[in-house]
């Protein structure tokens, strides 16, 4: 088993500094309980919060020094020796962080993904048993094929830090070739606004349709249908 | 005759030398100290001056150490000098007194167990000790009294042979332990690890930086210990006065720090004499093996002993080895933080925030100064130039100890003093990183804190915490930042000495004032606080246990942060002490035991800081 951790530059909300995110420290943690070779990834140039992420477990991690779509230069560098399982955070904490980073890698990659995670067995027939973490401490069972994506839930067990890790760790820079740039993200930036709140007895009761194994056109046309009869979505 | 003598007490003295090589060559499988065995001429010194310092806090016990250890050792030199040089009457004479002398002092010995052993002391092997001491001392003396009367052959031999059975009991209960204090003891005179405790103003209390790149941080194994250290362990007497100090002991934690230094002593070998003193309360037997490369921690000591120490150093106040426990302490915390980030959870929250957002509790450092917002407080921006910098230290986050701070504020300002904070440029002095064994976190926020009062200019630093004012001033200077720091008790008096601030005593209930560990034993700062109290209240009274010989509130160290188990809380025991006084209120001067004791719950004195009761009485300033 060969586990690759994604990592970001996290920044700490509170204090603006290096730290990284708790996602980031159970995904390391996933990824140490699979047991195996365990490696970290960074896009872009070593950040102060790696060296601390290391210290939770990590021996090496290659910095991808690259420009351009950071989600095209880990997919060129992960199916260039696909490692068995990516793991990552739920989100980054830094700048434009979005949380779409494992989506969009999964979806070039090909590879199964799911999120939440809060720990994983043993594989069976090339099928890894993983637990999601759901709101109010539900847990649900689920198996997903290798190789694939787990984004580790916020509160799955985190690894301790040791110092004497994060010293060693060996950082390398990978050259990788430049990627296409982003484009900036479409749309307007207007001023927050409240929504209408969904509370008790203003939901209407009852109703909801159960779909089994819908077409996604179909599955988003009900549930656009669904958020307008609540008031949620303009008519 | 002569000669019979000499092989005697010789043989003894030699196979007593050579078991110390055999000690030390164990020691020396520790980490290497300059300049050790040089240390051995401080040693007598140190020994005489130091120790017996310590010693003689109770008559009782220093009579008899005297008694036995000078007949024992006197007796002998006396009477080797007699038999080898020949001498007269008269020098055996003083060989029969000072092994008589002896003979009492190991009547001494056996009355402190007899009727009733104190439960601090030892049983077991010591038991046999009075017995040894009264064979080597009653044998050789009948022996030197036989040559100094002149007396045939036949009675000296028999007393010989007695001195001999004694002399051979006592080097094997320096295997056991009860003997060998002597032996380790000056091994670990001479090496001593806080040198600065024998010179100068007597006192060395600031933690020593760790080289973070060195392949072993801290200590996981006996041999990670420096030589004298292990040889500090060897030289534990066990005579539970350390226990008796221990507020953790006290409170039911999983901590006694004899049973610690025994541990830690134990830990050296495969197969250790056996413990005969209480054990840290409610703490499982561990059957792990010792040994120089074995680990300790899991393995031959409970992991709880090692985090419900709140480095009060209490016990190494009151060790007559002038043991440094805390040390031992950090040294071994320091192995399981950094080698192994073997924390308990809450404290590796603290760490982690500390690490993160430079403040153990995790808040907003702009938030530092909200609950003296209303002041207005002046702040230093890098460049600029005032008297005194205010360090505000922790305890600002908190509301309670916000009202201590307003108190102390409102004085400075009365007096017409000029002062400023750092803003939001004050990061946390790392005491709690420093005390949890992070030296990494430590070495970093010290470096950022002094960076930050570098680029400012002032005369000294002002704190109202005792920990902060331990790390700024005795911590700070071996990385390279030195200032004048002054407690705010300090800063007080000095104030009304000069008249710049006039007191007058407030009718008060009685007030018993709490030293604070890192104000007191860290810093020998026991005088300034109970003046100010003295010169603001009526009716003043002490704790039993107060100065350098306070108890600990329980906030120190980390401890809290470490989530202990406890019978009791030791705040409750503290107060219990307060109420015992008489005391209707408990003066304080530390954010921590401000917290600590407030927490005490049900009815209870109430809790004021120094500076608020200060405040009260004031009636004129510079600037009224
Ligand atoms: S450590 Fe010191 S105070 Fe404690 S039992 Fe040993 S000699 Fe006595
Ligand atoms: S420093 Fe205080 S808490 Fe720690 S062992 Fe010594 S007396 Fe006990």
């Amino acid at each position: 088993m060969r586990s690759v951790v994604l990592l970001s530059g996290g920044i700490d909300p509170v204090s603006g500094r290096p730290a990284p995110p708790s996602g980031e420290i159970a995904a390391i943690g996933l990824a140490l309980s699979a047991g195996g070779a365990v490696g970290g990834v960074h896009v872009g140039l070593p950040a102060a919060a790696l060296g601390q992420a290391a210290g939770h477990g990590l021996g090496q991690i290659a910095c991808l020094r690259g420009v351009g779509d950071p989600v095209a230069i880990l997919a060129a560098h992960l199916s260039a020796a696909p490692p068995d399982l990516v793991l990552a955070g739920s989100r980054a904490c830094g700048g434009e962080d979005s949380g779409m980073l494992p989506y969009l890698l999964a979806e070039r990659l090909g590879w199964p993904l799911l999120a939440g995670v809060v720990a994983i067995g043993t594989v069976a027939d090339g099928w890894l048993p993983v637990t999601i973490g759901l709101p109010l401490g539900a847990r649900q069972d689920a198996r997903i094929r290798l190789p694939c994506i787990l984004c580790a839930h916020d509160a799955a067990p985190a690894p301790p830090f040791v110092f004497d890790r994060a010293r060693r760790v060996a950082m390398h820079a990978v050259a990788v070739a430049d990627a296409e740039t982003i484009a900036p993200p479409e749309g307007t930036e207007r001023p927050y606004r409240a929504r209408p709140r969904l509370i008790g007895s203003a939901a209407p009761a009852g109703g909801g349709r159960v779909l089994d194994n819908p077409d996604p056109a179909e599955a988003a046309r009900v549930l656009l249908d669904h958020l307008r009869a609540l008031g949620m979505l303009d008519a | 005759m002569r000669v019979l003598i000499v092989g005697e007490i010789g043989g003894i003295a030699l196979a007593a030398a050579m078991g110390w090589l055999v000690l030390l060559a164990r020691w020396l499988k520790g980490r290497p100290a300059t300049g050790w065995l040089a240390g051995l001429r401080q040693v007598p010194r140190r020994y005489l001056v130091d120790v017996h310092h310590v010693v003689a806090r109770r008559p009782a016990a220093a009579r008899m150490h005297a008694m036995a250890a000078g007949g024992v050792l006197g007796g002998a030199a006396l009477a080797l000098l007699a038999a080898l040089l020949g001498a007269g009457g008269i020098v055996w004479a003083l060989a029969a007194l000072a092994f008589g002398m002896g003979g009492i002092g190991a009547l001494l010995v056996w009355r402190r167990r007899v009727p009733k052993a104190p439960p601090a002391l030892s049983g077991g092997a010591f038991l046999w000790l009075p017995a040894a001491l009264a064979a080597w001392c009653v044998g050789n003396g009948l022996a030197a009294l036989f040559m100094a009367i002149g007396a045939s052959a036949l009675p000296v031999i028999p007393s010989v042979v007695l001195g001999g059975l004694g002399g051979v009991a006592l080097l094997r209960l320096v295997a056991l332990g009860p003997m060998r204090h002597a032996l380790a003891g000056v091994a670990w005179l001479a090496g001593h690890t806080r040198p600065g405790r024998f010179t100068g103003k007597g006192r060395d209390t600031g933690l020593r930086p760790l080289d973070l790149a060195a392949p072993r941080l801290g200590v996981l194994v006996p041999a990670d210990f420096s030589g004298p250290e292990l040889a500090a362990f060897d030289a534990c007497i066990q005579c539970g006065r350390c226990e008796e100090a221990c507020p953790a002991f006290a409170a039911g934690q999983r901590l006694n720090p004899k049973a610690l230094i025994q541990t830690l002593s134990g830990a050296m070998r495969a197969v250790p004499p056996p413990y005969a003193g209480r054990p840290a309360p409610s703490v499982p037997v561990l059957q792990g093996k010792g040994g120089m490369g074995q680990p300790i921690v899991g393995n031959v000591l409970h992991r709880d002993t090692l985090w419900a120490c709140t480095t009060c150093r209490a016990c190494v106040e009151e060790c007559p080895m002038l043991i440094e426990h805390v040390d031992a302490v950090v040294a071994l915390r320091r192995g399981q933080t950094l080698m192994l980030g073997a924390t308990r959870d809450g404290a590796a929250q603290a760490l982690r925030a500390s690490r993160e957002r430079a403040e153990p509790g995790g808040r907003d450092l702009a938030a530092r100064g909200d609950m003296i917002a209303a002041l207005d407080m002046p702040v230093l921006p890098p460049g600029g130039e005032s008297d005194i910098l205010l360090w505000l230290g922790e305890g600002a986050f908190d509301a309670r100890y916000g009202r201590t701070l307003r108190a102390l504020v409102t004085l400075m300002r009365r007096a017409g003093l000029r002062f400023a904070t750092l803003g939001a440029d004050e990061v946390d002095c790392g005491d709690l990183a420093r005390r949890l064994g992070d030296e990494a976190t430590f070495q970093s926020l010290a470096a950022e804190a002094i960076s930050a009062l570098k680029a400012r200019r002032f005369t000294k630093i002002v704190t109202a915490d005792p920990h902060a004012l331990h790390v700024l001033r005795n911590e700070y200077p071996a990385l390279g930042g030195r200032w004048e720091v002054q407690h705010h008790t300090g800063l007080l008096d000095e104030l009304v000495r000069d008249g710049r601030l006039r007191l007058e005593r407030r009718e008060s209930t009685r007030v018993a004032y709490h030293d604070p560990c890192y104000l007191g034993r860290y810093n020998g700062e026991i005088d300034a606080p109970r003046r100010l109290l003295d010169a603001a209240c009526t009716d003043r009274v002490e704790m039993a246990r107060h100065g350098m010989r306070a108890m600990c509130c329980g906030g120190g160290g980390g401890s809290p942060v470490s989530d202990v188990d406890a019978v009791t809380r030791i705040p409750d025991l503290r107060m219990e002490q307060a109420r015992a006084a008489g005391a209707g209120l408990v003066a304080v001067a530390c954010p921590g035991c401000t917290a600590m004791l407030e927490g005490v719950t049900g009815p209870r004195p109430e809790i004021r800081d120094v500076a608020e009761l200060v405040l009260a009485a004031v009636v004129a300033g510079a600037m009224v």
